[in-house]
């Protein structure tokens, strides 16, 4: 667990330095982005609208802050934390062929395709400990601007200067090395397989009834059509 | 019957909502510490000391721990020798309000089609009173909770087949519900579990519920629930899930277990998580509207 400060914009040679597991603070200019802002950056690079702000080389933050308005133009961040990153995956491809931001911070995980995606364009997923938000905005040292306001104080894009922004840790690296991952497939699941033996509880062993799949999904569709569905039960 | 005003549950809520936003619960903060002294990864370590931190500037600075500042969601638990006098849902509402302002909340009650924002997370039925009725009672319990959704959305609830083993159906139901989750509901978690109460909206109300017990990690007074409570309890914390899913020895700081009257055919079994910042707030407004403060005693 090495500890590295680095200053944005940053390059594609320090971020090659960052390992699954670092611990980073960050200074320099950031960028919030929450659901509304990704279809939105998604929709007007399709339709090749400018976009107000930039974050080639630079980071951007999954999070919906809370902010006081002082006077026009003028505000102070109260809370500044993450959100959860699993919603952005869909957006990520375009937000990074598109804009080219270095740094992703969030909280949780992403897509597998993330992986090889930063992969390729020499990026890394960096981990915001959740809920740590009081402590996050007391580094905010400057609300510098705030786009796409119609979206509101959540879902607009702000940009902070950060002081020191951390501690955060480097969740997927660019050589693909996912933390989250490794987590699950190696440690949560040999624990499993140890706690599901002391309980007797067999773990192939189907105790739900309802719901098979869960409704809105694709595996919905396939099981709804399918010869194996006990809709007569 | 005695009367209480809704201008001082108006208060009450207020006071409530505020607190609990800005102060985790005492015994939630010290359970943090504990886990903070005993773990064993040092990452692990890491976070729980920024945790620590993070509710210490929250304290000084009066701010929100968490920008995901929540549904504000009220349990009332009303007594059969007091009423109210006066709107309980203007009172509710104007409360809300008014903690949105002042603390500041985050604005993020929007209409579920449109999304248009309500700048005072006050509109279309939210904030949500889960209304309960005692008999014998003199006094009126409020749960004040702004329910952020990072955990929330990692609810599950499900019916088990009515022929399998009960108590091993629940376990896994409430060891899936943790480890799918893993990192992102950011453990250590309170866990709260309903079992029965035909329905889900009845389900799912008591593992919120359940959440909110105090002392946390208390038994049920049902031995067979308080031994599936400490074994839960105890798994979870096998996991090595740790805080925010970096690993550790920590992934739960409680589980409390509801349960209600099911279908012979079956019974629902609901699980609700709260993340590490387990916020919420309980008061008692007793007949002659004197306020005890349960949870956040240093409310004046």
């Amino acid at each position: 667990m090495k500890t590295f400060n680095i200053k944005l914009p940053t390059s594609k040679k320090e971020i090659e330095e960052l390992n699954a597991g670092d611990i980073v603070y960050l200074t320099g200019r950031i960028f919030t982005l929450r659901d509304r802002s990704h279809q939105r950056i998604d929709e007007y690079l399709k339709k090749r609208i400018k976009i107000p702000f930039d974050v080639k080389d630079g980071a951007i933050l999954h999070c919906g802050p809370i902010i006081r308005s002082i006077r026009k133009k003028e505000w102070e961040a109260v809370c500044v934390g993450a959100t959860s990153s699993s919603r952005f995956s869909p957006f990520l491809p375009s937000l990074i062929k598109g804009l080219g931001p270095r740094i992703i911070i969030g909280k949780g995980n992403l897509s597998k395709e993330a992986e090889g995606l930063l992969k390729s364009y020499h990026a890394v997923f960096l981990l915001a400990i959740g809920g740590c938000a009081a402590l996050y905005g007391s580094q905010v040292k400057r609300v510098v601007n705030n786009y796409w306001e119609d979206f509101g104080m959540a879902d607009s894009v702000w940009e902070f200067e950060m002081e020191e922004f951390g501690p955060l840790s480097v969740g997927i690296d660019c050589k693909g090395r996912n933390l989250s991952e490794y987590m699950r497939k190696v440690i949560l699941k040999n624990n499993l397989k140890k706690i599901y033996e002391d309980l007797n509880i067999d773990p192939n062993f189907d105790y739900t009834w309802w719901p098979k799949v869960p409704a809105g999904t694709a595996r919905a569709t396939e099981y709804s059509t399918s010869l194996d569905s006990e809709t007569l039960d | 019957m005695k009367k209480i005003k809704s201008s001082v549950i108006e208060d009450v809520c207020y006071k409530l909502l505020t607190h609990a936003s800005i102060e985790l619960p005492p015994e939630v903060e010290k359970a943090i510490q504990e886990a903070y002294q005993k773990e064993s990864n040092p990452t692990g370590k890491f976070y729980f000391k920024a945790m620590l931190d993070n509710i210490n500037i929250s304290r000084e600075r009066r701010v929100p721990l968490c920008q995901d500042t929540g549904i504000p969601m009220f349990y009332i638990n009303l007594g059969s020798e007091v009423y109210i006098q006066g709107s309980l849902r203007e009172a509710v509402d104007r409360a809300t309000s008014r903690a949105t302002q002042d603390v500041p909340l985050r604005e993020q009650v929007s209409h579920p089609l449109t999304r248009e924002i309500s700048k005072t997370n006050v509109g279309w039925g939210i904030p949500p009173i889960f209304l309960d009725y005692k008999d014998n009672q003199d006094y009126i319990e409020i749960i004040g909770v702004p329910r952020g959704g990072g955990a929330e959305a990692k609810w599950q609830c499900v019916h088990p087949y009515a022929g399998v083993d009960r108590k091993k159906a629940i376990m896994k139901i409430a060891l899936d519900a943790m480890s799918m989750a893993g990192g992102e509901c950011c453990p250590p978690v309170i866990m709260g579990i309903g079992v029965g109460g035909y329905g889900r909206d009845y389900t799912e109300v008591m593992a919120r519920k359940a959440m909110y017990r105090t002392p946390l990690n208390s038994r049920h007074s049902d031995p067979q629930v308080a031994e599936l409570e400490e074994t839960i309890y105890q798994q979870i914390n096998k996991m090595g899930i740790g805080p925010l899913g970096i690993g550790g020895d920590t992934t739960c700081l409680a589980v409390h277990m509801n349960i209600a009257g099911g279908h012979t055919a079956g019974a629902s079994v609901a699980v609700s998580l709260y993340c590490w910042s387990a916020r919420y707030s309980k008061a008692k407004i007793m007949s002659d509207s004197r306020v005890e403060y349960i949870t956040h005693s240093n409310i004046e």
